[in-house]
């Protein structure tokens, strides 16, 4: 895992970040939900992502305690299936979609738990997600797979479950909250803190805290 | 997304080794269309890091991939299944399939090396966390032991030795006399200052390095042992030339304290140079590149293709487009394409003549029970812990007892073997485990698996450990390498003779040794020169993409 600990600047605070990946069927919102959680933006009319997408997000759990995510999105690549087996590669958390108004993409996202709880690290949490819950809103009979159908493959799975909207935010922070929340930090960083926060080698030249680390390209 | 065919590719690179995801990375912010294509259902190529189940497939198809991968002679023991471990736990068992992650390219990457200026420039040293390399041991035997002062040592079969990291640790260091002292320091002076090498390298440069540590500095060979280990020569002393010895010695010395004290060697985690190619290949994926594995090109061995020979790749002059056909039969259509000879549409080992030339290094990947703490010792006061460990066994130290018998001996000795240990720190095994991948280019091949058997033997052997430290389960194969390119002509290196067609790039092979090589980079950077125009001063240069930057340091 890339899990990465160690104890802030102040006492008792910490950070810890975590690599996540998000897999499902083509058009279910996987890219609207990173977009949300991480602008808190939607757009009607996205088309199909170019490429794939790689974004960060930082969010408070408590007082003292910040989680970071890395988030790799393999929108737009889906029909070649060969970016997720470099995302989901030591990942911490997995997010897997599908669209609550399209009966298929639920298998679609039932074949990547499959693949995930195969291929990827043995204790990866992951998290199902219904999206556009927004739709079904204004036109229930919209609706293709229940709630209950999809919370009762979700406990027999052991994942997280939430039906989101990326368009009204509806559940959005919740799911990667509870995410973080699931997140093995009191393990993470009983092993990192012990000795030195920083085991690794920093490739950097400067001391860390100078310019350089800085992200501004504005 | 349109279909492959229907695109007309930039750049279509072949193989997700170390090379082309490198590539792939320089290119990620180009605007280029780049199709990134990997015959292998996995990332990484020769450079990849598998799992035990991956490592049992990888075994069978490299075993009989003959002419159309470098491998050949591989073979796995799982010796818990031979001989199960009654009623143990923990790290004494093997772990599960994806516990591990056993590097195909296990190097150790200098801290003077080209590539991580690269990888902090380019913004993805974010991905990546590296570990130092602390220690480099050296194996002597009982009566070379037993010579020194300290011939209390209990050398039944021979120990090790650390070799002094600095001119510190050879003033501490009470096994050397004064005298010798005084001639290693004037020799580590000498190496550590490039201006005075040019004169030494005209005059010893082609003669044998001991005799230049003998002759010139009054050097006695119980110290040049090693020295010469510093070098990672492939060949016994006698064929280590100058020429090659102090220039790596040089890197060596002057790469110690480069990123914190004590320590001149990195090794990346998560399984070696494999991560750094996926995390620049996801780099490529976020800059828009299309990667698709499962997915080679239809190889010449194709009898139809077998015929045409060089039309696998056909050129069209005035569109300067190439057309490729990918497995499967889908054509492409790409500007340019880039490749290891593995990956491009070639016939290889066609002459029997070329095997006689080739050369092989014989490699094992070893899985021990037990963290073999005794190798990882903190090198220096605030040094980062160590998580790789470098064991030399020298010429001479592993030569069966009858040496009239030894294979290839025609008076010089079996190569050095070379062993590096990747601690459970690396992420590569569970706690409480570590993984020693041995490498000796071995002339004959004959008995040099065997050969590398012993040394990790010997090493499990003389670290004490409670429960004593077992071998689980280790791989051995052999690897067919070129040696590097001798020539500083990078352009003329990346040239692809078997293609009329000066649009396919062919990058050469990283040099499975112990370190990594600079010219890997610079093949990269001349192929990103061909590609782009002259201009390379962006090369590898980039900004945080937006929304990805720091925003809060972890420290």
């Amino acid at each position: 895992m890339t899990s990465r600990v160690s104890t802030g600047t102040r006492p008792g605070a910490r950070f810890a970040q975590f690599k996540l990946v998000l897999l499902g069927e083509s058009a279910v919102g996987k890219s609207s939900l990173v977009l949300r959680f991480v602008k808190d933006q939607f757009d009607d009319y996205r088309e199909s992502t170019i490429g794939a997408a790689f974004l960060t997000q930082t969010i408070s759990l408590d007082d003292t305690t910040t989680v970071k995510f890395e988030i790799w999105d393999t929108a737009g690549q889906e029909r070649y299936k060969s970016l997720a087996p470099m995302y989901y590669r030591n990942a911490n958390c997995a997010v897997v979609v599908y669209d609550i108004t399209q009966a298929s993409s639920l298998d679609k996202a039932k074949a990547w738990v499959k693949e995930l709880q195969r291929q990827a690290n043995e204790n990866i949490i992951i998290a199902l997600a219904g999206n556009k819950a927004d739709l079904v809103a204004e036109h229930p009979d919209k609706r293709a797979i229940t709630t209950s159908d999809a919370e009762a493959y979700a406990r027999e799975a052991g994942l997280l479950f939430f039906e989101t909207s990326a368009k009204t935010a509806e559940n959005v922070r919740e799911l990667f909250t509870a995410i973080a929340r699931k997140l093995p930090l009191e393990q993470a960083g009983a092993r990192n803190m012990r000795s030195n926060p920083r085991q690794g080698v920093d490739l950097r030249p400067e001391a860390p805290g100078t310019q350089g680390g800085g992200a501004c390209n504005c | 997304m349109e279909s492959l065919s229907d695109t007309v590719w930039d750049v279509v690179l072949a193989g997700t080794g170390l090379a082309q995801s490198l590539l792939a990375l320089s290119l990620s912010r180009s605007g280029k269309k780049v199709l990134h294509v990997d015959k292998n259902e996995y990332y990484g190529g020769l450079e990849a890091a598998l799992s035990l189940q991956e490592a049992e497939i990888w075994a069978e198809a490299a075993d009989e991939g003959a002419g159309s991968s470098p491998y050949r002679h591989a073979t796995i023991k799982n010796l818990e299944r031979e001989a199960p471990v009654q009623e143990a736990d923990g790290a004494l068992k093997l772990g599960f399939s994806r516990a591990y992650s056993l590097s195909l390219s296990p190097q150790l990457i200098y801290t003077r090396s080209n590539l991580l200026p690269v990888l902090v420039s380019s913004k993805v040293y974010r991905q990546l966390e590296f570990l130092a390399v602390g220690s480099w041991w050296i194996y002597e035997n009982k009566d070379v032991t037993e010579g020194g002062q300290d011939g209390e040592g209990d050398a039944r079969q021979g120990g090790l030795r650390r070799i002094p990291g600095g001119r510190e640790d050879v003033f501490a260091d009470k096994s050397i006399d004064l005298r010798s002292t005084r001639s290693l320091m004037r020799f580590l002076k000498l190496a550590a200052d490039p201006e005075t090498h040019m004169s030494i390298l005209e005059e010893w440069g082609n003669r044998a390095f001991p005799d230049f540590l003998e002759s010139r500095l009054s050097i006695p060979p119980r110290l040049q042992a090693p020295l010469l280990a510093l070098t990672s020569s492939p060949h016994p002393p006698t064929e280590t030339l100058t020429s090659y010895a102090l220039p790596r010695i040089h890197r060596h010395l002057t790469s110690i304290g480069m990123f914190g004290p004590g320590f001149g060697a990195v090794v990346p985690k998560w399984g070696g140079l494999a991560e750094i190619a996926q995390v620049a290949c996801r780099a490529g994926a976020v800059g828009g590149g299309v990667y698709v594995l499962k997915r080679g090109f239809e190889s010449a061995e194709m009898p139809d293709l077998q015929a045409s020979g060089r039309n696998s790749v056909r050129f069209d002059k005035d569109t300067g487009l190439s057309t490729l056909c990918l497995q499967g039969g889908e054509q492409i259509r790409s500007h340019w394409v880039v490749g290891s000879i593995w990956d491009l549409p070639l016939q290889i080992d066609q002459n029997p003549g070329d095997r006689m030339q080739t050369n092989y290094v014989a490699r094992s990947i070893t899985i021990v029970s037990g963290s073999l703490a005794q190798l990882f010792p903190s090198p220096a006061e605030g040094a980062p812990p160590p998580a790789g460990a470098v064991v030399v066994y020298p010429t001479g130290t592993l030569e069966p007892q009858s040496t009239d018998q030894t294979p290839g001996s025609s008076g010089l000795g079996l190569p050095p073997v070379y062993l590096i240990i990747h601690s459970s720190d690396t992420g590569e095994c569970p706690a409480g485990q570590c993984v020693i991948y041995a490498c000796s280019f071995h002339p004959t091949n004959a008995d040099s698996h065997q050969i590398l058997q012993v040394a990790v033997a010997k090493l499990v052997a003389s670290v004490r450990e409670d429960p004593p430290a077992t071998v689980l389960w280790c791989m051995h194969y052999d690897q067919r390498y070129n040696l590097p390119a001798t020539t500083e002509d990078y352009e003329a290196n990346i040239r692809c003779d078997h293609f009329m067609n000066d649009h396919v790039l062919q990058l050469p092979d990283v040099v499975p040794g112990m370190a990594l090589e600079d010219d890997v980079l610079k093949h990269v950077r001349a192929a990103y020169r061909r590609i782009v125009g002259d201009d390379d001063v962006a090369f590898m240069l980039f900004d945080d993409r937006e929304g990805t930057g720091d925003d809060i340091d972890e420290n």
